[in-house]
Parts: C-alpha cells; sequence; structure tokens
C-alpha cells in the first residue's frame, strides 16, 4: 500500500450530503407543491417519459399494423387513430417538453449558478398545466378519440365524427400556455440571474440554446392557441374563417398552423443540439471548437425558424413566388445547422473522447441529424418536393430529426445527467448496448421508410400495394429492434436507482457549475455563490481513482 | 398552496425581484399581441380573399353597431384613469392610487357591458352562423373582452392587495404591471376596431 498525497479539502464524494433535494422534504404534496426547479424538473422528466411510453406503445401497434397490405389486425378507422395518437402524444407531450421542460428545469437554473428559475411558482403552474393538458388528451380518448392527424387540418378536423376532438385541442391550447410560461421564465432568469462572473460568453452553450429555444415559445405558441381556439369556435358553430362554404380559407389554417408549428421543430431541435454541444465538449475533455459560432448558430436558427414555414405548404397552391422564397429561405438553415455539425466535429477531433453512453448517443446524433438535415435538402428543394411531398420519404425525414436527433439527445442529456439528479450512476455496458440497439433499429426502421416513400409509398395510408411489403416488414422490425433498445434503458435506469453506485459530484470531467454541487444536488443548488469559470476549460480536472470521479487539482483563480 | 422557501429566493435584492417581474410581463404582452396580431392578419387574409361579387356581408345586414363607439370611449377613459393611478402611486399617494384603480376598474366592466349590448343588438339581426361577417365580429370581439375581463380579475386582486398591505414598492410593481396590461388591451382595441370598421364596407 503506498500512501496517499494529502488533499486540500475533503471532496464531495467522501461525504454523500444526506440533505440534498430529494430528501428534503418528504410527501407526495412535498413534490406536487414544490417550488424548486430541480423536483420539478424530475416531475417533468418522469411524465415525458411516461408519455414517451404510451406514444411508443401506439407507433408499434402502427408499425404492427404495416406489416401486411390491407388489415392486419385493427381495422382502417382504429389506425387512423392510432397514428393520430401516437403523432399528437409524441409532439405535444412528449418531444416539444421534453428538453426545455424536463431536463432544461433540472440544469438550467444549476448551470446557471442560480438558485432557482426566475418565477418558481409559475414554474410549478407550467407543470399542472402540461398535467391539465395530459388529463385532456386522456379525456378526449374517453370521448371518442380523434382521428385528424396531429396536424388538425381543416376541413377535417372540423367536420370529423370522431368525438375528442374537442378535448384534445384544448389540451394542446393548455399545453401551448405551458410550453410559453416556460419559455417566459427561462428568458428572465438567463437575463436576470446570472452570477457575477457569469457573462453571455461564458454561459455553456445548453443555456444558449435554451434561450434561443425560449424566445420561440414566447413567439410562435400563442398563434397555435389562437389557431386552435378558432378550430374549436368553428367546430362548434359549425361556421368559420376556415371554411370555404362561406368564403373561408381552409389553407389560411395550414399557414397558422405551420407558423407555430415549423418553429415548434426548432423548439425541439435547438435544445437538442445544446446537449449534444455539452456532451461532446464534456466527453471529449477538450474545448468546444468555435464557441461563439455555436451560440449565434442557434440564434440564427430560431430567426429562421420564423421564415421558413410556407415549404410545408408548396403543394398546396400557394404562389410561385412565395414558393421559391419559402424553398431559398428554407436552405439556409443549412448554414446555422452544418455551422455546428463542424464545430462538433472539430471538437472530437484530437480530443480524448471517452465512449461512453452519452458520448455514443451524441455521436449517434450527429449521424442521423446530418442524414435527417441533408434530406431535408431534398424536400427543399421544389421540383423534387412535388414527387416526395405527403410520401414516407417526408416521415423518414422528420423522424430522422425529431426523433434521430432531438429525442437521441434527450436520451443522452438524460443520461449525462442522471448521476446529477438521482446521485446514482446506471450500468455503462448495458447503456451503450442499448444505445446500439436503438440506433440500429432507428435506422432499419427509418432508413427503409426513404426508400418507400422515394417508390411513392404515400404516408398515413393504411393499405398498400404489395410489392412496399418487404420494405414495411424491415421497418416494422427495426421498431421492435428500437423498442428492445428502450426497454433496456429503462430496466438498467430504475435497476441504478435501487442498487446503483452512488455518483460523484463530477462523474464525467465537466467544467459546467452543475458539476460542482453534489450529486444529487443540495436543496438550495450551493452553499456559496459558486464561482464561474470557462465552461470548456478542462485543464485543471483530474480523474481521481479512489473516488471515481474528477476533481479539481488547481483553483479557479489561479487563472483569473 | 406552495410554500416559498425564503432561502432559496433567487434574487439577492428585491428590487433586483420587480425587474424582473418587469420583464416577465413585457414578454406576457409580447404574447398577448402576438395573438391578436395573428387574428387581425387572419381575419384580413380572409376579408380580402372574398371578392366582392360574393358578398362579405349579407344583403340588408347592419354595419358595426354603433355602441362600440361608446366602449371605446369608456375605454379610453379608463386608460386615463389607469395611468393617473400609477402617477399617484409613484409620487406616493397611495389613497388616490387606489381610487383612480376603482375607476378604471368600473370603467373596464361598463366596457365589456356595452359591448354586450353591442352584441346583442347585432345578434337580433344577424346571428352567428349566417355569415363569416357576423362570425369574425363576434369571435374577435369575444377575444378582446374576454382578455378585459382577465385583466379586471387581475385588477381586482392588485387593488386589494394595495389595500390591504402597506408594501409601497409592491403597490407601485403591481399597478405598473396592470397598466401596461390594460394600453396594451386598448391599444389592441382601437386597432380590432379599426379593422373591423375597414373590412365591414362591402
Amino acid at each position: 500500500m503506498t500512501t496517499l498525497p494529502a488533499r486540500p479539502a475533503a471532496p464531495t464524494y467522501d461525504t454523500p450530503e444526506s440533505d440534498n433535494y430529494l430528501t428534503h422534504d418528504k410527501g407526495f404534496l412535498s413534490w406536487i407543491l414544490t417550488l424548486d426547479h430541480k423536483r420539478i424538473g424530475v416531475m417533468y422528466t418522469a411524465s415525458v417519459l411516461l408519455s414517451f411510453l404510451v406514444g411508443g406503445i401506439f407507433a408499434l401497434l402502427v408499425r404492427t399494423e404495416l406489416l401486411t397490405p390491407g388489415r392486419t389486425f385493427i381495422d382502417a378507422d382504429t389506425y387512423n387513430h392510432f397514428f393520430t395518437l401516437h403523432g399528437a402524444v409524441m409532439v405535444f407531450l412528449v418531444i416539444i417538453p421534453s428538453i426545455p421542460a424536463a431536463l432544461g428545469n433540472f440544469v438550467l437554473p444549476v448551470m446557471l449558478g442560480a438558485k432557482d428559475v426566475a418565477f418558481p411558482r409559475l414554474n410549478l403552474f407550467s407543470y399542472h398545466l402540461w398535467i391539465a393538458g395530459a388529463v385532456c388528451t386522456v379525456v378526449s380518448l374517453v370521448m371518442g378519440s380523434f382521428d385528424t392527424g396531429w396536424t388538425f387540418y381543416t376541413p377535417y378536423s372540423t367536420t370529423t365524427t370522431a368525438g375528442g376532438v374537442i378535448p384534445v385541442i384544448v389540451g394542446v391550447f393548455i399545453l401551448g400556455f405551458s410550453s410559453i410560461f416556460t419559455g417566459m421564465n427561462f428568458i428572465v432568469t438567463i437575463h436576470k440571474l446570472r452570477p457575477p462572473g457569469m457573462t453571455w460568453f461564458r454561459m455553456p452553450l445548453f443555456l444558449w440554446a435554451l434561450y434561443s429555444t425560449a424566445l420561440i415559445q414566447v413567439l410562435a405558441t400563442p398563434v397555435l392557441a389562437i389557431t386552435l381556439a378558432l378550430v374549436a369556435v368553428e367546430r362548434i358553430a359549425n361556421v368559420g374563417i376556415f371554411n370555404p362554404a362561406m368564403g373561408g380559407d381552409p389553407v389560411l389554417y395550414q399557414h397558422f398552423f405551420w407558423f407555430y408549428s415549423h418553429p415548434a421543430v426548432y423548439i425541439m431541435i435547438v435544445p437538442a443540439m445544446g446537449i449534444i454541444s455539452e456532451l461532446i465538449a464534456v466527453h471529449s475533455h477538450r474545448q468546444i471548437f468555435g464557441y461563439r459560432f455555436i451560440a449565434f448558430s442557434s440564434v440564427a436558427i430560431a430567426i429562421f425558424s420564423f421564415l421558413v414555414w410556407g415549404h410545408h405548404m408548396f403543394t398546396s397552391g400557394q404562389s410561385s413566388l412565395m414558393n421559391t422564397l419559402f424553398s431559398a429561405i428554407s436552405f439556409s438553415v443549412a448554414i446555422p445547422s452544418a455551422v455546428k455539425v463542424f464545430n462538433w466535429i472539430c471538437t472530437l477531433y484530437k480530443g480524448s473522447i471517452s465512449l461512453n453512453t452519452p458520448m455514443l448517443y451524441a455521436l449517434a446524433f450527429l449521424i442521423l441529424f446530418t442524414i435527417g438535415g441533408l434530406t431535408g435538402l431534398h424536400l427543399a428543394t421544389l421540383n423534387t418536393d412535388v414527387h416526395l411531398h405527403d410520401t414516407y420519404f417526408v416521415v423518414a425525414h422528420f423522424h430522422y430529426v425529431m426523433m434521430g436527433s432531438a429525442l437521441i439527445a434527450m436520451v443522452g442529456g438524460l443520461h449525462h445527467w442522471w448521476p446529477k439528479m438521482t446521485g446514482r450512476m446506471y450500468n455503462e455496458k448495458l447503456g451503450m448496448i442499448a444505445c446500439t440497439l436503438v440506433f440500429i433499429g432507428f435506422n432499419v426502421t427509418f432508413f427503409t421508410q426513404f426508400m418507400l416513400g422515394s417508390h411513392g409509398m404515400p404516408r398515413r395510408y393504411y393499405d398498400y400495394q404489395p410489392e412496399f411489403q418487404v420494405y414495411h416488414v424491415i421497418s416494422t422490425i427495426g421498431s421492435y429492434i428500437m423498442a428492445g433498445g428502450f426497454l433496456l434503458t429503462a430496466g438498467y435506469l430504475v435497476q441504478s436507482l435501487v442498487s446503483g453506485r452512488r455518483a460523484p459530484a463530477n462523474p464525467w470531467g465537466g467544467a459546467t457549475l452543475e458539476w460542482e454541487c453534489a450529486s444529487p444536488p443540495p436543496y438550495y443548488n450551493f452553499h456559496e455563490a459558486p464561482k464561474v469559470g470557462e465552461p470548456y476549460d478542462f485543464s485543471n480536472l483530474k480523474w481521481d481513482e479512489r473516488g471515481e470521479g474528477y476533481v479539481t487539482v488547481k483553483p479557479a483563480e489561479a487563472k483569473a | 398552496m406552495p410554500i416559498s422557501d425564503p432561502a432559496r429566493e433567487p434574487f439577492a435584492t428585491p428590487e433586483a425581484r420587480s425587474a424582473a417581474g418587469l420583464w416577465g410581463m413585457w414578454l406576457f404582452i409580447i404574447v398577448i399581441a402576438m395573438v391578436f396580431v395573428a387574428t387581425m392578419l387572419a381575419y384580413l387574409v380572409v376579408r380580402m380573399g372574398t371578392g366582392d361579387e360574393s358578398g362579405w356581408r349579407p344583403e340588408g345586414s347592419p354595419g358595426l353597431p354603433r355602441e362600440l363607439i361608446l366602449s371605446t370611449l369608456l375605454l379610453a377613459a379608463s386608460s386615463w384613469t389607469m395611468q393617473r393611478s400609477l402617477v399617484a402611486s409613484r409620487a406616493n399617494h397611495d389613497d388616490r392610487a387606489v381610487t383612480s384603480a376603482w375607476a378604471t376598474f368600473a370603467l373596464g366592466w361598463a366596457f365589456v357591458a356595452v359591448q354586450g349590448l353591442g352584441w346583442s343588438q347585432m345578434w337580433r339581426a344577424l346571428p352567428l352562423q349566417d355569415s363569416l361577417y357576423a362570425w369574425t365580429f363576434y369571435v374577435l370581439t369575444a377575444l378582446h373582452a374576454l382578455h378585459v375581463i382577465g385583466g379586471l380579475a387581475a385588477m381586482y386582486v392588485v387593488i386589494m392587495r394595495v389595500v390591504r398591505s402597506h408594501d409601497h414598492r409592491e403597490a407601485v410593481l403591481g399597478l405598473t404591471k396592470c397598466t401596461m396590461y390594460w394600453h396594451t388591451l386598448g391599444a389592441i382595441w382601437i386597432a380590432l376596431y379599426a379593422t373591423l370598421w375597414v373590412g365591414s364596407f362591402d
């Protein structure tokens, strides 16, 4: 035995904090009425993951039905309900809140060095609104569900006989306000609660991404709210401005819907990009490449998001001038997106990469996002879009970006912050196996759909020509593999709560502030105001065998 | 009710907290503005898409009810009293501020009542289902009236707080937020009325 050199202070992992945010108060009410952003974040995470399970089950049912042409095990009407429910649950209950509301709520104040968000009550109210929105969706299921597609296009949505349209519209309306309030909270928090030393350009990139996202949430979501309110009035009154019988305009609905919903897909992807910036820098232990470019490209994407909605409507009869403009602006989104991808790859180059689960998810993101992004160019091109519009090619593109990128980043981020949230380490080996399964399953499912789409298989159809069956079977098998990966993930994450190794304060070697407080963080986040340093300067962090975590070896003031 | 723990108060000073509150209010006003801008745009798109030959206003239907002129004056007056309330409160005269705020509150309800009167006038001649001319009138004015009623509810809470507590800083902050919201609704009403008025010509 060799003697260990004396260390300046006892690191936190020697004495796991008995008083942390999880143990500070007990009982159901102490959770459901908490004003602590960390608990709200954890509740959001649990709710979002539960919704993900529900949305995932609908996806598997849809994929299973598509195994054979014609009826496999459910009738066409039920199929319409199932794919609609899959879409609506995944978009409104899962992906939109998954990163900002769930992980963002937990991470943002700690990363910023604040004690909480600016308006803790409003934050709790946002979560309660989310619950109310979810309850409305369940009510809709009881009242006969809905078969409109997640886009609620008029005039179908105002005339369908499905009984649950109004409740789900009310639900989405409420969820919209949940999202708006989260956005307002984050904007004010980032402007007003940065501690001394936390300048804009010392902010971790995840916060830049959440800030850009919040801008979109505040500016775009109100338009969805009013649009859906008008649809509801129209459905009840049988008259309305989207009804062409009296001179109304159904295409107006599409404009309004996409004026929100295109920015909405950036509400999903921009924070995902923020997570990837963190994962890649931390797990390759290398200063992020092109910090300012990544930061400003998030803002640029947020601005572009408001100018491209018409690319969903190239075949709607919109004037060719509008089509050309929307096409051109859509192409320019490729610039900030590519800036990010190049910067991430440059960060990896010569980095000291830890090939662990979060890093695997980050690498999966890089590949899937690149495929998703590049196939977007075919859809933004007017003449190819006419062919590809409303085919499985769009479905595949959409899933590569929304699931392969946004959701994969969320799962990667969940693994990255899991030790911080729960104080436990998960099983790394199972994590890597699960990630591989998800990655393979995902590509088998959705790459096949690019082929289906380019061969002309329309989306949403219940029946199809026999020549498409082989692709559908492959795609369905892929979805089962993916489901296996996610079930395995659920299994080892739950297992880690019971018997996982205790997490050190800094298991990955991150330099942002959340890694300076214990795992799980104390009730007050920081006992004393944290010293803000460079977010991606890893030179002071050394791996410590004894605690199996990273410790700071030199005090931060050395480089001030 | 959730209990806030003073030890977890995120702001260093009450002033910083108030400043953040005003930021939040501005963002909320942007949200409200987006709602109405979108609604008016939708109105204009549909209105301009309807050619004169197909007829926006059905034969013999009335123009916009004259009550709207009265309600506009009431809302303008309420904006004036609201501003007076804020000025008084900033000058440390919380009593006068409360009086003016109650006047605003009363004028606000008077506005809602006159809008209702205008509605009933219109409804007798032209129910909701008859035409988009009627539909847009009812839906747009109702949307605005709902925001006025919501504002009045919030205003009641703020006034009662000013009356009961003697925290002068909180009083000014609450009245500032009320004033911001109230002027916004006033400006939106003028824009909305002008839009509906221009659109009501055949």
